[in-house]
């Protein structure tokens, strides 16, 4: 039985919980608790609700969540910067009765359908920011990875990390819910890595950790990490992607001279965030794998060789609209992670490449089956990844000028639309299913180039 | 020689390296922008907007250059700093 998330509502440790440093506020465990279970009841119901939470990265967006999961609704996190048009697509589509704004609260409507009794929490998979699907969790599945995480780096009461990710992504969620799980301290620092205030602020509230994905480990490098002076730093994490391993030995070495560790981690928000990592001890001498299995999960190979992973914190399953959300599980704690992979003799494992259609761009995962669906009121468009930049392509005669059409994928995956081409070609190779054939199209595109 | 920081183009060339660093509209007033306060100037759009700076003004910023810049006014200080070091 693993210890649950909120645990501290009843029996508050001492100490800090969260900080949120624009704001100048602290909360320690009680405070906390008492402000998550005001929050709970302005919000209360016989009727589990849906309630959506506009994140952004700070500490009310963090107390709005919890105040929802203690009411005992499902909660579906949101990007706090999205269009109002994009959120308002999801709302309806997901008929949310409850809009937590901050420390705002909005009733949207009456209740509007069943929930099933194990859902606790919606989280996006995809960069696409107006994509409808989302990953079903439990509450059983937020505990017990956020006990895994405990675990694998070894948080205790005395951790402080800085929340440099945003909550409605499992990474970024992830690190707010083991801290808490700890009876650690999650500061807010109210600014980004490339501001001196984000800097400032882990210096003088002694933050012991910061989680990064790989592009935070490029800006790292480039503002002067290994000279910025951070006393009291001891932990850094990655995940979110993979890391050329020259990186993970640049960072690795570094914080072994800083006295500290770099823990390069693997996960899918279908797995809730974490499934594997690689224990700092072996982080030099396996610079280019994702790991061990997190403790309680299992992970193996298909035939096909997709890696497998079975453990307790794989999701119920997805959701594409409201009526989703009545289902329950269809995993049966088993989840095929789309990657295919190796493993070694002492049973680490490594990632070799993706079975579905999933770009890497600037270090978001984009899913291009998904992006071409959202892009289908352009017409047919085929979507892939060429050389580190996402091309359109579409059979001439498209009416949408191709710079609106980038305009609006680029909108839609928060892509810099100078990372984006569109290409007219005559007619779009399709295969004998008349789907579209990316093998021959990659081939004839880059025929085309030379 | 007059070089770009002091030439009467300084402000259109980094106007420029704005709006094509942050993937702007061209007709986006860049002179009031700050970090965080419009959607594409986040982290990832800020290591975007120095390289576009680099390129444009042909000069190499430095750690403390990059987090110095902060807004279009801080950017122009910064380059302009740049030219009466002679880098």
């Amino acid at each position: 039985m693993s210890p649950a998330l909120l645990g501290w509502l009843e029996r508050p440790p001492s100490g800090t919980a969260l900080v949120d440093v624009r704001a100048g506020r602290s909360w320690t465990y009680a405070e906390l608790a008492a402000e998550v279970l005001r929050r709970a009841a302005a919000i209360a119901g016989r009727r589990k609700s849906l309630v959506a939470c506009l994140c952004r990265t700070d500490a009310q967006s963090a107390i709005a969540y919890l105040g929802a999961m203690a009411a005992g609704h499902a909660v579906m996190m949101l990007d706090g910067t999205a269009e109002r048009d994009t959120i308002g697509r999801l709302l309806d589509l997901y008929q949310a009765e409850f809009l937590l704004d901050g420390e705002g609260c909005e009733r949207l409507r009456v209740s509007n359908g069943p929930i099933d009794d194990e859902l606790a929490l919606l989280l996006s998979t995809s960069g696409s920011t107006g994509s409808p699907k989302y990953v079903r969790l439990s509450r059983h599945n937020l505990d017990a990875n956020a006990a895994q995480i405990v675990q694998i780096l070894d948080i205790d009461g005395g951790e402080r990390a800085v929340q440099a990710l945003p909550l409605h992504y499992s990474y970024g969620l992830s690190v707010l819910n083991s801290h808490l799980l700890a009876g650690a301290s999650v500061v807010f620092p109210g600014a980004g890595l490339v501001r001196p205030r984000f800097w400032e602020a882990m210096r003088e509230h002694a933050c012991t950790s910061l989680a990064g994905v790989p592009y935070t480990y490029a800006i790292l490098a480039r503002i002067g990490f290994e000279h910025t002076a951070l006393p009291d730093l001891r932990t850094l994490t990655q995940a979110g992607g993979r890391m050329e391993p020259e990186t993970v030995l640049h960072f690795g070495r570094h914080m072994i001279e800083r006295g500290g560790r770099l823990v390069v981690m693997y996960g899918q928000t279908e797995a809730t965030a974490r499934i594997a990592y690689v224990p700092p001890d072996r982080v030099l001498d396996k610079p280019d794998r994702v790991g061990v299995a997190v403790p309680g999960g299992r992970l193996s190979l298909a035939d096909d060789g997709e890696l497998l992973y079975e453990g307790p914190n794989v999701m119920l399953g997805y959701a594409w609209r409201r009526a989703d959300l009545a289902a329950g599980h269809v995993n049966g704690g088993r989840l095929a992670t789309g990657d295919l992979a190796g493993v070694d003799d002492e049973g680490f494992y490594s990632i070799v490449g993706r079975k579905r259609r999933v770009a890497k761009l600037s270090g978001q995962r984009v899913n291009l089956d998904e992006l071409e669906i959202l892009l289908m009121g352009h017409g047919r468009v085929a979507a892939l990844e060429l050389s580190g930049r996402l091309v359109l392509v579409r059979a001439a005669g498209a009416t949408t000028p191709g710079r609106e059409l980038s305009r609006h994928a680029g909108d839609l995956i928060r892509l810099p639309t100078r990372l984006i081409r569109v290409l007219d070609v005559d007619r779009l190779p399709l295969t004998s299913t008349g789907k579209t054939d990316y093998g021959t199209l990659a081939d004839e595109l880059a025929a085309s180039d030379d | 020689m007059s070089s770009a920081q002091d030439g009467p183009d300084f402000d259109q060339l980094l106007s420029e390296a704005f709006t094509a660093g942050l993937d702007l509209p061209a007709d986006t007033d860049v002179t009031t922008l700050a970090f965080g306060e419009h959607r594409h100037w986040d982290s990832l759009g800020h290591m975007s907007l120095v390289l576009a700076l680099e390129q444009t003004f042909g000069v190499s910023l430095g750690d403390e250059d990059v987090l110095e810049i902060g807004s279009y006014a801080s950017a122009a200080a910064v380059l302009r700093s740049k030219d009466r070091a002679g880098s």
